[in-house]
Order: C-alpha cells, then structure tokens, then sequence
C-alpha cells in the first residue's frame, strides 16, 4: 500500500489558508476580527471608555515553547514568571499581558505564517537575520527608534549603543537585539582522568588533542572498552574551533573573512582533512550523520556511560543541560575538564565567537500597541525586575552571595528558572553588572557546585576569538539562499568528512563547485560589492 | 424537492463531508495564484505584484529541483511495484485462515504500525538499524558478519524506506482489501468446491477476479499520486550522508520555499506536481479502460 498520508499537501494547504487569511485581513482593514483573530489588538480601548481607566489593552507576546517544562512545573502561559510580569507591568499600567506559545523549533516557520495571517502577537522575536531583513524590505516591521528615545532609556543603557546598532537596518530601528552577556559559542571539554590514567598532558594543541584521541581509542581507559567514542557531538558548528585551527589567518583579509564561504577559506580543506582522518581511524563517532542536529541525547547518554572521551559542546552546556551532574553521578571519579585544544600555525586558538547581539526583538506594522511594546520592554530593564525574572525568589530559588545571585539547589528553583530566558528576552545569560564583568561571569556560573568549570569553559571558550565584519547594507542573495546554502552546509560536512580518504579531495571539489552554483557564488559576490562599497577599497 | 424533505437527515450527514471538501480542499486551491507572484506576505495575495512565469523559470532552472523530482518518481515506483501486490497477498492470505482468533489478532498486529508516528518510526529506524550502535548491526557484527550501512548508504537506505513503509503501512491497506473479499459471492468456492477445484484455483478463478475492481481503483489512485509523495517518511528517515537520493520534492518544498519563506516557489512547485500527477491519473484512467474496460469513472 501506498502512504497515504499527505504531509505535503497539509502543508501546503495551511500555507494557502494562511495567504487567504492574509487577503482578507488586508483588504477589509479592520475586519481582522471576522478572520479569527483574538480581539486583542482591536480592542484598545476606545470602544468601551465609561470606567475612567477604559479596557486595559491586551499586549500579545509570543513565547517560545521547548517541550521541556519539568515534571510538576505549571504551564508556560502561567507560572511565576507570567503572574510577576502582570502583576508588576500589567496591572499598574492596565495592560493584559497574554504569551502567544510557539515551537522553537519551527520558529521561523510559524513566524511567517503569523506574520501573513495579520495575526502575529505585538512582539515577536527570532535570531535569523535574513529573517529580519526580509521582513524590513517587505515593510512589515514597525520603526521602533522614536519609541525607544521616548520611553526606552533604561532599556538603552542596559542594551548600550553597539547592540542597538545591530538593529538598525536601512537606516531605522527595526529591531532591538538582545544583549548577549557572554560571547563564546563552544567549548571543548575532555576526560581529564582518562588523561591521568594513560600519563597524558592535558592537550593545547591540535596534534595533543589528536593523540589523546589514539590513545583513548587504543588504550580503552575507563571501562567502556570498544565502545569509546573517543572524540563526539559532530557536526557543522560545533566543529568550528579544529577547522579554524587549520586556517592560514596570515592569508585571510577582512574582506575575506566577511565575504567567502568558509569552504573557500585557505586550509579549510586541511582542517576537513583532518576531521576525515579522525573519522576514518573510528575516532569520531561513525554514526554522527544519523542524528547530527536531530537530538543529542545520545550524546548525553554515552557521555554519562563513560564512553565519550572528549566533545566541543556549547559553552557550559553540561552545567546549564544538566548532565554534568548526571555524569558525576554515574561515575564520581569522572573527571570533565574545559580546554582550548586547537592552535594554528601561530599559535593561536581562533574560534568564532557571538557578536554581542542576541535575538532579534521586533514589532509588526500590523501591531497597534508598539509604545507598550517599548514600555514593557524598558520596564524589564530595571536592575529589581531582571534579578527577578532570571533567578526568581529571594530565599526560595536563589540568595545573593556577594551581590550575585544563587539559584538554590531544589525542585522550585528548577521548576520555575528552567526557561527563564524566553520571558527576559532583552539579556542572553544572566546580567548582574552594567560595569563589572566578572560578575557576570560569576552570575553565569549559578550552579554552585560547578562554578569552576563554567568560569573556565568560558574563559577557553572566548581565548582568540573572531567575529566576522558585518555591514548594513542587505545582502539580497543571502536572504535568497541562506537556508539552502546552510542545509548545504550540512550535507557537504557529512559527505566530506565521511568520505574515503582516497576520494577525499574529488569529494570535497566537486561538492564546494556544487555550493556555489546553488548561490554560494552569488552571495560571495555580492557580499564583496557590498563591503567594498562600505568600506572603501 | 419533496425526497430532500423526506430525507433531510441523511443530506444534513451529507452537508459536513461538502463543506469539509469547499473549505479545505477548494478555497485553498485560489492560493495557486501565489505561484504567478511576487507574494509579500505583509501585502497580502491581492496587492502582491504579478511576476508572470518568472516562479516557474527559477524552479526549472534549480538542479536541486530535477534530483528531487527524479527521487520522488523513482521512490514512488519502487513502492509501487514491490509495495502495492503486498496488501493484496496479505489478504488473500489472511482470507484462506480458518482458525477466527488467529486471523484477527494477526490482522491487528500487521495494522498496528499504522497508528504509529513517523517520528517515532524515525526514532526507531536509527536505534536498530544504524551502522554502529544499531541493534541489529551488533547482533549481526557479534556473529561474525560485516554490519550493514542501512541507513547510511544511498542502495541499502533505499531498501529501509521501502521496507520500513511497507512494514508501517501494508497492514492497514490490507484491511480494503479483506472488506472486498466479504462482497464475494459464497455459492461460487461452492460451485467451485463441487467442481472439484483445488485452493490455489479457487483464489486464481475466484478471489482474485472478485476484488479485481478494487485493485484497479487503487491502483489508478496510486499511479495518480505518482509526482507527490508523503512529507514524514522521506524526511524523518533521511540524513544528509543519503541526501542524494532521499531528497524528495516535499522535502525539497519545505525546504526551499517554506524555511526561507519563498511561498512564490514552494506554490509552483506545488501546482507542476499536481498538473504531472492530474497527467499520470488520466493516462492510467484512459489505459485502464482500453485494457479493462474499468476506471473510475
């Protein structure tokens, strides 16, 4: 029998519906409400304005939802972080305050769709710039920039100018960025007791790392025996620090850096090479392709079985996911180290790390409520609200501890702070001081009994660290293929890197000229016009 | 007139089917003219401009396009040959069973896999049959025997969709094919019984001609369906090691025109594989009648 099922054509149609609802809304203005969306941003105020307060407004706010609330947690639509924001926002400004969920993993998706259907909440948010910037040049985003002199100071000096700017686009304020508290993206962590059962120097550089990898797959420390997976989590961007080890920085200008593909750079294809050499000596895991991307609890799992000797995670993932307690558990003489393995021909560590900008906040056009947008969004800047928001109760989920928050090590603080990011979405990471890093640094590294790891995780994790230039003006190609080129991306890694070594170089050619027919060479040149044309020559 | 009062009921019935068909199968169908422009989503469809052809000349001139198309016909084929006889043996099997409790809890058991999501079924594949860690590879490996990239090579991966969908879904298309069985006449296995015909006669002469118009229905939708395919199948069992041949045209769409938002592109696509898969129902129709002198219709 066939499979009946028609995924696509469902998709198809809710598209459709979605266009159509979009028609409608369009043509009859207001009606939007006979098209099924909430009465909320219709229902501001003027129709009813016999009490002297009038209705208060409903400010519509989307919300990510992760599927992972914690057994015993209440709902993300009504939880403690919910109540204080109507309760200290809301009710003084007479405002409801309603969270509109949507999955984080079809964010962009579903984004679109809202945003077609005229139904998107008064603020949404998404980390994809070609998503922004295809919203600014269609006209559907709101200029926030006389709001945010008007009402958002506090909001400015938590955010502070070089974020703002990353906001501006054709000239406006489409978009207020998230500050992002602390850079690095990655970090590597080892076995450090693995490293003193087989007499080993804990590894800085790539040939020390490789040979901890050898001597795991051959020695078999720990008690995992065949099954060691010397060397896991691989994919694209977690393996950003080796392949950037085996770039030639001497060769690479700006205009490089900002314009190429990363396969064009000079050495990437030693560093894949080298990362084809691994796989071929069943030093990575000869699975990865199976669930690259999908779900790395497999990872986690062998991980806490002793069966993975090193990994380049995000930085203080273990801490913040959990495991590495899990793994502490399972064997109490595990012993996980951070390192920065991975230096270049000058000894160096490069690795990208983030631009300070987080997630991208924006208002639809169609939105009508983008003052109390800007007012909510100033009001979560004030220094008592962010304390609150990120850590929850004094003296019930956390205490201060020389002027930094602790999260408290009980099932309330888990089941309230767990996604505590997705309501104050102004800061990425937790924010103490506008001028003290350090204690940021020690604000991030909440759990109390792995506090030294996550100071060092992201102490390895921002050493030599490269953004790459930016430039204001909207790379049309980019918007075009992004996507395309990043699934590209992902299936070149994997036909590469899984390759016979023989083969390895046909392999890699022939895919990388297949990458710029498909809009590799399109976006390069275009990027390059683009920065010649902002920064001269 | 006067028959609709009398029967008012049974139209009212009628009514939800109707409106169920206008609402989602019709109206939407006004959404192809997103396919002919340059569809701004903050605009809506009416003031988006008109582009013409332009969607369809940028489709056609995508390699990506061809791979995917050429994968969802060959992966529709082979289903077709070695999926579709199977429901049809499996009850004619079933059929020939005279012990009632067997018959039943074997039916359930081979339909059961319908009701399971393929993510799960996704979740599934990769626990047994991956390379490495997959549970059959290690029994495999721990005789002796080489372990088999099932998932991870283009020729073995085509072989698991196949057989991971025929598993999923022959149980439950064997179900038609039992409820046809029931219309067949019982005084013909009598007459043929009489006759002195053997089993395998029976079904030949019997069976077989009995549910012969259902197997051409079936089979006339199934080569109509021949340019679209499911979206769940293709694309929880793919991994970018197969991409080359598990990269089909809903996955292509999803990928193309709904993650980067390019509706213009994802609508063409979408009408080219209904006017390839209108072209394959008529001409399977027309041959049927020729040959039959059976269709649809």
């Amino acid at each position: 029998m066939f499979n009946w099922r028609k995924g696509f054509a469902g998709l198809l149609a809710v598209v459709m519906t979605a266009a159509l609802l979009a028609a409608c809304g369009g043509n009859k203005g207001n009606d939007a409400q006979a098209s099924g969306s909430p009465p909320s941003a219709s229902a501001s105020g003027p129709e009813k304005s016999e009490p002297p307060k009038g209705d208060p407004i409903t400010l519509r706010i989307e919300l990510f939802d992760r599927n992972n609330t914690p057994a015993g947690a209440p709902p993300i639509t009504d939880n403690f972080m919910t109540q204080y924001i109507q309760k200290n926002f809301g009710d003084p400004n007479n405002i409801k305050v309603e969270f509109v969920t949507v999955p984080r993993s079809q964010e962009i998706d579903k984004l679109n769709v809202l945003m077609a259907a005229n139904q998107a909440p008064d603020l949404v948010f998404t980390y994809d710039t070609p998503t922004v910037r295809k919203y600014v040049k269609d006209g559907g985003l709101t200029d926030l920039g006389p709001l945010l002199e008007q009402y958002g100071q506090n909001l400015k000096k938590v955010l502070g100018d070089e974020v703002l700017e990353y906001g501006v686009f054709e000239g406006k304020q489409y978009a207020i960025p998230a500050r992002r508290v602390l850079l690095p993206q990655t970090t590597t962590i080892i076995r450090g007791d693995w490293l003193e059962e087989l007499g080993l120097p804990v590894p800085t550089t790539t040939e020390q790392f490789y040979n901890a990898l050898k001597a795991f797959k051959e020695k078999k420390p720990g008690n995992a025996g065949d099954k060691i997976i010397p060397y896991g989590y691989i994919d694209y961007f977690h393996t950003r620090p080796l392949v950037y080890s085996f770039w030639e920085w001497d060769k690479i200008s700006d205009e490089d850096l900002f314009a190429n593909p990363e396969w064009l750079m000079p050495g990437n294809k030693e560093g894949f090479r080298f990362l084809n050499k691994l796989y071929n000596e069943g030093l990575i895991d000869p699975d990865f392709p199976l669930t690259m991307n999908k779900d790395t609890t497999q990872f986690q799992k062998d991980l806490i079985n002793g069966r993975i000797g090193a990994a380049t995670t995000n930085t203080n993932e273990p801490v913040y996911q959990g495991y590495l307690a899990e793994v502490q558990k399972a064997n109490p003489n595990a012993k996980l180290i951070p390192i920065d393995p991975f230096s270049d021909s000058r000894g160096k560590h490069p690795k990208p790390v983030y631009t300070p900008n987080g997630i991208y906040l924006l208002v639809p056009k169609a939105s009508k409520n983008a003052e109390a947008v800007i007012k909510y969004l100033d009001w979560m800047a004030l220094p008592e609200n962010i304390i609150a928001l990120q850590n929850g109760i004094e003296g019930e989920t956390y205490e201060m501890v020389n002027g930094v928050p602790q999260t408290l090590d009980n099932d309330k603080a888990k089941q309230t702070l767990y996604n505590y990011t997705d309501y104050l979405m102004i800061l990425n990471g937790k924010f103490v001081s506008l001028t003290d890093e350090k204690l940021n640094i020690a604000a991030n590294a909440s759990d109390p009994n792995f506090k030294d790891f996550t100071v060092a995780s992201i102490e390895a994790g921002s050493n030599d660290g490269v953004t790459k230039p930016t430039v204001t003006a909207a790379i049309e190609s980019e918007i075009k293929y992004a996507t395309t080129l990043k699934e590209k991306d992902d299936e070149i890694f994997v036909k590469v890197v899984t390759a016979k070594p023989s083969d390895f170089d046909k392999v890699y050619d022939k895919e990388v000229q297949d990458y710029m027919k498909i809009g590799g060479q399109a976006v390069m040149d275009e990027k390059r016009a683009a920065y010649r044309a902002e920064k001269g020559q | 007139m006067k028959s609709i009062r009398q029967n008012w009921q049974l139209y009212l019935l009628l009514l939800f089917p109707f409106v169920y068909f206008v609402l989602f199968k019709y109206i939407p169908m006004l959404g192809v003219v997103v396919a002919f422009k340059d569809y701004n989503i903050f605009k809506g469809v009416m003031a988006s401009p008109w582009i013409g052809l332009e969607a369809f000349r940028e489709v056609f001139a995508m390699d990506g396009f061809y791979n995917a198309l050429r994968n969802t016909f060959v992966l529709n084929l082979l289903d077709l040959v070695i999926g579709f006889p199977i429901p049809i043996v499996l009850a004619i099997l079933l059929n020939e069973l005279r012990i009632r409790w067997f018959k039943k809890s074997v039916q359930t058991i081979l339909y059961l896999p319908h009701f399971i999501s393929w993510v799960i079924i996704g979740g599934m594949a990769v626990q047994l049959l991956a390379t490495h860690s997959g549970v059959v590879n290690q029994i495999l490996t721990s005789f002796g025997l080489k372990a088999i990239p099932f998932l991870s090579e283009p020729i073995y991966w085509i072989f698991s969709y196949l057989g991971i969908g025929i598993w999923q879904s022959a149980g439950w298309g064997t179900i038609i094919y039992l409820a046809a069985l029931t219309g067949i006449n019982k005084d013909l296995y009598e007459a043929a019984e009489v006759d002195g015909a053997s089993r395998l006669r029976k079904m030949w002469h019997i069976t077989l001609p009995g549910i012969k118009p259902t197997i051409v229905i079936l089979l006339i939708i199934n080569i109509g369906h021949m340019a679209s395919i499911g979206f769940d199948r293709p694309y929880v069992l793919s991994n970018p090691q197969v991409i080359d041949v598990s990269e089909v045209i809903s996955t292509y769409v999803y990928k193309i025109g709904i993650q980067s938002a390019r509706y213009t592109i994802a609508t063409a696509i979408g009408l080219f594989q209904a006017v390839v898969g209108l072209v394959f129902l008529l001409s399977a129709e027309l041959f049927s009648r020729k040959i039959n002198d059976q269709g649809i219709w």
